[in-house]
């Protein structure tokens, strides 16, 4: 059966979006839970010098893909406000990631 | 060897294209009228462009930025937040590029938002800012 391309361009868009939500939201968790206590309680200050940047890149990946998603439209405003401001609270970013699952499920039917 | 220099060319290289591509970027959704076979075709062309090529440089613009921030102990320094701000807009704003070139193929009938238009103009002015803050550094 032949695939609808806008179809297909729509879910390789939203498992860009799952994968970088999932490694901002991964990236914060172990930056929050485990370099920063590392930082002020086991001083190895290496811990954040390493974790920073990554989360940063990770971040700035994330908020890449979220600005694609909204620049190609369909995606309401409050959506894509959701989407950014999870990404800033410790453990949002996994239910951002649910949410584009429930959404990438429905759209595979 | 000095491998600051070696990476601040390498970081003002992959800044080149990322801005040159943005530029371009914004000059095509000043100009194309989505729907023609011509006009399709570049569209398409620019959609597969940015992924690989202007992608990738902005990756490595940030990448290098950061190591040299990091390196210089630039990061404690107020022109480097401004600067690291602005190219952040600029980061979502080629996003939002990449997306309106998908939406051109998928809807030709609705034309790119105002400031998505405007995009070459703002790259050009965030351009002269950062500019003056890296090399004048102000702050």
């Amino acid at each position: 059966m032949p695939v609808d391309p806008g179809k297909a361009e729509e879910l390789r868009q939203i498992r860009r979006l799952r994968l970088a939500a999932l490694l901002e939201a991964t990236t914060l968790v172990l930056l929050v839970f485990v370099a920063v206590p590392l930082k002020h309680l086991g001083g190895l200050p290496q811990a954040t010098a390493i974790m920073g940047p990554v989360h940063g890149l990770a971040f700035l990946f994330y908020l890449w893909a979220v600005m694609q998603a909204a620049g190609s439209g369909g995606w309401p405003k409050a959506v894509i406000a959701r989407m950014v401001i999870f990404a800033f609270i410790p453990l949002a970013g996994f239910v951002n990631e649910r949410l584009l699952w429930h959404q990438q499920q429905r759209l595979s039917i | 060897m000095d491998y600051y220099s070696w990476l601040k060319a390498a970081h003002v290289f992959v800044v080149f294209i990322f801005v040159g591509c943005m530029i371009l970027n914004g000059f095509l959704l000043l100009c194309l009228q989505p729907g023609s076979p011509q006009s399709d075709r570049v569209i398409a062309f620019a959609k597969r462009w940015n992924g690989p090529v202007t992608g990738l440089a902005l990756g490595f613009v940030w990448v290098f930025g950061l190591t040299l921030a990091y390196l210089g102990n630039w990061f404690s320094d107020s022109w480097l937040s401004i600067k690291m701000l602005l190219v952040l807009i600029l980061s979502a704003l080629h996003g939002m590029q990449s997306g309106a070139f998908r939406r051109m193929l998928q809807s030709p009938s609705q034309p790119p938002a105002r400031y998505l238009r405007s995009s070459a103009a703002i790259t050009i002015i965030f351009l002269a800012f950062i500019a003056i803050l890296v090399i004048v550094k102000p702050f």
